[in-house]
């Protein structure tokens, strides 16, 4: 394959909450249809840089370069037309509204005639949520949520989708559902960036690994390489090294 | 019999008064989450603005009326950008007293400009039809009607329109909201001018009927609020239903106990339903 | 005995003595004019202080935004009023009328108010004044109406061997300068004592402090009815000053009034709210040229302050302090403290982001904390012979775990119904008396729920469960906290305006029983020696020594989680409920929390753990609870348990 252009890339990027400074200079390159794990203990950043890169949180430096378009200046809703996507922490759906009408709401800024069929495909990929169309989905559990709000970011077929802690909460059993949707999608040419606390999980699936740390890039490196590696393994992973 | 189809319409009328308030009071907690104690003071805006049309200006009942309507649009605008805009991520504290102080200073401003006491403000529907009976006036009729239409073209608006879709999307989950690509910022001013427009709708065919006062709001707003608790804060549909339960019960109450203590049964009204069931009559409890 | 570094004062004491110097200097007021419009405006002045910290006792100090005010300052005035008028009773008879009736009327208003939510509470108080000015108005008989009480005689004070009347205006400021002095004395005492703890913790987080064992409605309610009963005394003296009571001493327009001092000098702080109420009563002087215009410019102003500084003077005031102490080269005093923090949650950031060297330090040069633990070693002694049965505040720690009877936990059928999706279905189980037993499952299997039923956090549609071998469904949540069942969140809750040892010292007060509570609430915070004794020893235990005076919402989240799980530790509880007590916490204190949890279990206290985190609850647990869907699918060993296919399908799907 030709060096293609990395799906997203961002240099020097600081961010924070009034005085308080989370990233202080975040440095990444993410090549398209690649998973990306994010680890590091909490409040180095994770969530952060994730919700600075969607647009939620305005950069107070650096550059976001996505696709080879600088979209630094760009507000989130802009950045959703470019391809670009949040799934965030904790619960975010609709809750007074069902299954079919969030993933609708999903598709907001589409204004072409798929949208039902692609919430069809969606129904077959998902069996789960097939069963609960009808149902308000502040009633359905955390797992189904999430997932819920997993599909709801692929309504507007996104080129790259920030993931994060799409573990937390979830049993084993769902955390394996919703990783294997998330592998099946760059299989498929999407870009993901996931934040995750179950670090192990998270870099056996993919295809690199960043650590962060006090709000900048402290390692990085291939999936297998950062699960062997003793430092990493001992600070984040809660294994012997 | 005679006065029992009075009381009613009187209800009516009264119920749909409180109703077109509570209904824009409970939008913009809906989609803002402020409370905003300076409704009534839009409402009686309205009819300040209707009897300025009328009578410095010397327009005919008809389009005093569509004007004073008109002219919320852009002072909601105004309020959303001078006020709502900066209260926005503030505690419930700042928003209460915020919007506590704009009233005084609605009121106050108002009373300095034009005076206090109170205002006649003429409309031609002032025919009293008479069928089987029973009397019906007029203008009470314009009133339930263009509440009915107002109510109706709300509902369509918030099931069918894209705008009236994110406006409830906001309500429930602000940050999901901005996360699927509304932008929030539009759809509270949206809600802000709607709900002005509901008040000033409510000023426009209300004030013929009674005297125009700057208090006029203040004396309104505690019964919107009532409809707004009893209706589950947020629910728009519950707001309207309770607001003219309040109504009849006010007129059945000025009717047949004592005009005076009239308000203290739909205090009792309220608080009875609350002490009963916290999250309103129509409230619903989602599990998370 | 205690410590003092040369370059810190302790705070309390100049506070205090602060407040009594400027009391002093305004009784001098008077002698320096001999204008009766001045000393009429003081009056007026002082009347507002004492109303407004009234007000902002409820308002600031439990969070609860009352629009009754009037309801009892008019009573007081009524009271005072007819009384005199009819009977020509004393100043003495007056107030004890009022304090009576104005705590019934609170008792009344606030039994049913309190149970709303927070907006509610707000209009169901304004429809009680409303109510209250439309009661004076039409109670003829009593009140006279709108023609109002008149010819109210001066304030006649008696004491054995005579009497005198409070005629002259000097003599009248006095007696309204020592109920301001009073209103005074009580918030600075309230900051002080044990009930001030409650309070905040109350007004930080309701469901929070009911697990920790405080009962919210009682602890506003005590709010309310001092605050009512201050602004009874304030109204029994206006009665006396003006000579004329109507109906619109109950009008709204006092709560207006009141709003705007307590905002312009800012919510939950003293010397904002009295300045507060000083300047809204002497600025009109100023503005009584345009006086048209001076409501008008009381709202504009409000709307300025309110969006523009929000903390009112109090910020500006701390603002001025950093100022002065940088340039007298003071220390910073204490961290934490119950003052001007009501106003709004700007102040808390929303994210915590965990210590970065530059902070560590500055965290290191707050001094110690003043505490006293080598005196009152006889009081311990007497305890430790008492035997301390159940929970006793004062015992020594070894005494409070030994004394406890085991108690056994019992779930029976229990089921629980979320719009037609089960989220229990006849859910059964037992968590005999010291052991650890884990409860687990996939997701909306319905394990939180659970513990909710059984916390009292929420309502169960069915079943039953017993606590040794009393039925405890339906019991509120603060009851079955203060009979040692304790919980954790599974998102993490602290009272984030609270220090970390406050956060402690608040679960201890919450745990003793109703009595022991309400007797301990006009007991100092700061000498408090084995509760202080105990939270230093698990602040110490868990690592959070640095940060032991910090307000807790400017914690890390694992540090926030640790302080939980602390604060649930602090009289070691009979059954311990958690709720995933390591979901993302980074592993370092996941151990230390596994350790905690297995010496708790070794101490004999019954742990009831819910948990997804396989690992950890294999190496932790003696027993396992496996739910799907709200029905339990299989119990037992754990390893045995994991092995069950039926769990593995459940669990890890196919």
């Amino acid at each position: 394959m030709a060096a293609e252009l990395p799906a997203l890339e961002v240099r020097g990027l600081r961010a924070g909450y009034g005085e308080v400074v989370v990233l202080r200079g975040v440095d990444l390159a993410l090549q398209p249809g690649t998973i990306t794990a994010v680890i590091g203990a909490n409040g180095a950043g994770k969530s952060t840089l994730l919700r600075t890169i969607f647009g939620l949180l305005r950069a107070t430096s650096g550059t976001i370069i996505f696709a080879g378009e600088d979209i630094t200046h760009l507000g989130s809703h802009g950045r959703l037309g470019k391809g670009l996507v949040l799934v965030p922490q904790g619960r975010c759906n609709f809750p007074m509204m069902t299954v079919d009408e969030n993933l609708q709401m999903g598709a907001f800024t589409r204004t072409d005639r798929g949208v039902r069929s692609d919430i069809e495909r969606i129904y077959q990929e998902f069996e789960l949520l097939a069963g609960r169309r009808r149902v308000l989905a502040g009633n359905l559990s955390g797992g189904e949520q999430q997932l819920l709000e997993m599909a709801m970011a692929l309504m507007i077929k996104p080129k790259l989708i920030l993931v994060d802690e799409p573990s937390l909460g979830l049993s084993p059993g769902m955390q394996q559902l919703v990783f294997g949707a998330i592998t099946r999608l760059r299989d498929l040419g999407t870009t993901i960036l996931m934040v995750e606390q179950n670090a192990v999980q998270a870099l056996r699936i993919a295809n690199r690994g960043i650590v962060i740390e006090l709000g900048v890039v402290r390692h990085e490196g291939t999936g297998p390489s950062m699960l062997q590696n003793p430092e990493v393994r001992r600070a984040y992973l809660g294994l012997p090294a | 019999m005679q006065v029992l189809f009075d009381q009613l319409m009187n209800g009516l009328t009264a119920g749909a008064e409180i109703a077109l308030i509570a209904a824009g009071l409970s939008l913009m907690f809906g989609v803002l989450e402020i409370v905003n104690f300076a409704h009534g003071e839009l409402y009686m805006l309205g009819a300040i603005f209707l009897y300025i049309a009328e009578s410095s200006l010397g327009f005919p009942y008809r389009s005093a009326a569509v004007l004073s309507v008109a002219t919320m649009l852009p002072f909601g605008a105004l309020f959303y950008a001078v006020v709502v805009h900066r209260i926005l991520n503030r505690g419930w504290q700042v928003q209460l007293v915020a919007t506590l102080a704009v009233s005084v200073l609605l009121v106050n401003l108002v009373i300095v400009v034009l005076g206090a006491p109170a205002k006649l403000v003429p409309s031609p529907l002032m025919t009293t039809y008479v069928i089987g009976g029973m009397r019906i006036s007029e203008q009470r009729i314009l009133v339930l009607i263009t509440a009915v239409i107002a109510f109706v073209l709300l509902f369509c608006f918030f099931r069918f329109a894209k705008l009236g879709k994110a406006m409830r999307a906001v309500a429930q989950n602000r940050e999901a909201a901005s996360v699927v690509g509304i932008q929030t910022e539009r759809v509270g001013l949206a809600a802000v001018v709607a709900s002005c427009l509901l008040a000033g709708v409510a000023g426009a065919t209300i004030a013929p009927l009674y005297n125009v006062q700057p208090s006029m709001g203040t004396a309104v707003i505690v019964k919107a609020f009532a409809a707004v608790i009893m209706g589950g804060f947020g629910n728009v549909t519950g707001a309207i239903v309770s607001a003219v339960v309040l109504g009849l019960v006010e007129a059945f109450s000025i009717a047949y106990i004592a005009s005076d203590y009239a308000d203290l049964v739909v205090f009792g009204v309220m608080i009875l339903v609350l002490v009963v069931r916290p999250q309103g009559v129509f409230g619903r409890v989602v599990r998370r | 005995m205690i410590t003092r570094t040369a370059r810190t004062l302790p705070l309390p004491g100049r506070e205090v003595l602060g407040w009594g110097v400027f009391l002093v200097l305004l009784a001098f007021f008077p002698a320096l004019t001999s204008v009766p419009y001045f000393i009429r405006t003081g009056i007026t002045a002082l009347m507002f202080v004492t109303l407004a910290l009234a007000f902002d006792l409820v308002l600031g100090r439990v969070g609860a935004l009352s629009l009754a005010q009037p309801v009892f300052f008019g009573f007081g005035a009524y009271a005072a009023a007819l009384l005199s008028v009819r009977f020509g009773t004393s100043f003495w008879q007056e107030i004890g009328v009022a304090w009576l009736g104005a705590a019934a009327l609170a008792v009344f208003i606030g039994i049913p108010a309190f149970r709303l939510s927070l907006h509610s509470f707000a209009i169901g108080t304004l429809g009680f004044q409303v109510s209250a000015q439309l009661v004076a108005q039409n109670w003829m008989s009593v009140t006279s109406g709108p023609m109002c009480v008149t010819a109210i005689p001066p304030v006649s004070l008696s004491w054995p061997g005579g009497s005198t009347q409070v005629i002259s205006l000097t003599a009248q400021y006095e007696l309204i300068l020592l109920i301001a002095a009073i209103a005074i004395a009580t918030t600075l005492l309230v900051t002080r004592v044990r009930l001030g703890l409650a309070f905040a913790a109350v007004r930080d987080d309701p469901l929070l402090a009911s697990a920790r064992g405080l009962w919210p409605n009682q602890v506003r309610l005590t709010a309310f009815i001092l605050s009512a009963m201050l602004s009874a005394t304030a109204g029994a003296f206006v009665a006396h000053f003006q000579t004329v009571i109507c109906p619109d001493s109950l009008d709204i327009s006092y709560t207006v009034a009141l709003l705007i001092m307590v905002f312009i000098g800012g919510v939950a702080s003293l010397r904002g709210v009295v300045s507060g109420a000083l300047l809204f009563t002497v600025l009109p002087q100023f503005l009584r040229v345009v006086d048209q215009w001076r409501l008008v410019i009381y709202g504009a102003l409000l709307l300025v302050i309110v969006i523009t500084l929000p903390g009112g003077l109090e910020e500006f005031y701390r603002i001025l302090e950093r100022f002065v102490g940088r340039k007298l080269g003071l220390g910073r005093g204490p961290a934490g403290s119950l003052e001007g923090e009501g106003s709004s949650a700007a102040t808390v950031p929303q994210r915590v982001v965990t210590d970065s060297s530059e902070k560590r330090e500055a965290r290191m040069q707050v001094p110690d904390r003043v505490s006293s633990t080598s005196h009152n070693d006889g009081k311990s002694q007497e305890h430790r012979d008492r035997g301390g049965q159940g929970i006793s505040q004062d015992g020594p720690r070894g005494q409070l775990i030994q004394s406890f009877d085991k108690r056994r936990l019992e779930v029976r059928s229990l089921t629980k119904l979320y719009q037609g999706v089960h989220a229990l279905q006849d859910l059964s189980f037992v968590v005999e008396p010291g052991e650890l037993v884990g409860l687990i499952g996939p997701n909306g299997s319905g394990k939180t729920t659970a513990i909710d039923c059984v916390s009292g956090v929420q309502a169960a549609d069915g079943g039953a469960v017993l606590f040794g071998d009393r039925s405890i469904l339906g019991t509120p949540t603060y009851n079955l906290a203060k009979h040692g069942l304790a919980r954790t969140f599974q998102t993490v809750r602290v009272f984030p305006m609270l220090t970390v040892e406050q956060n402690l010292l608040v679960a201890g007060l919450g745990r003793a029983s109703h009595w022991d509570e309400w007797r301990q609430y006009l007991r100092r915070q700061d000498r408090w020696p084995v509760l202080h004794e105990r939270s230093r020893e698990l602040i110490a235990l868990f690592g959070l020594q640095r940060v032991a005076d910090t307000p807790a919402g400017h914690l890390s989240y694992g540090q926030r989680k640790l302080v939980e799980f602390a604060a649930a530790l602090v009289i070691p509880p009979r059954v311990l409920l958690l709720d995933e007590p390591v979901a993302a916490v980074n592993p370092t204190t996941a151990n230390v929390i596994r350790e905690w949890i297995l010496r708790l279990h070794s101490d004999g206290v019954s742990i009831l753990l819910v948990e997804h985190n396989m690992e950890f609850v294999l190496g932790v647990c003696e027993r396992l609870i496996v739910l799907d869907h709200g029905l339990k699918i299989a119990e037992g060993e754990p390893t045995a348990v994991m092995k069950d296919p039926g769990v593995q399908e459940a669990y890890f799907g196919r």
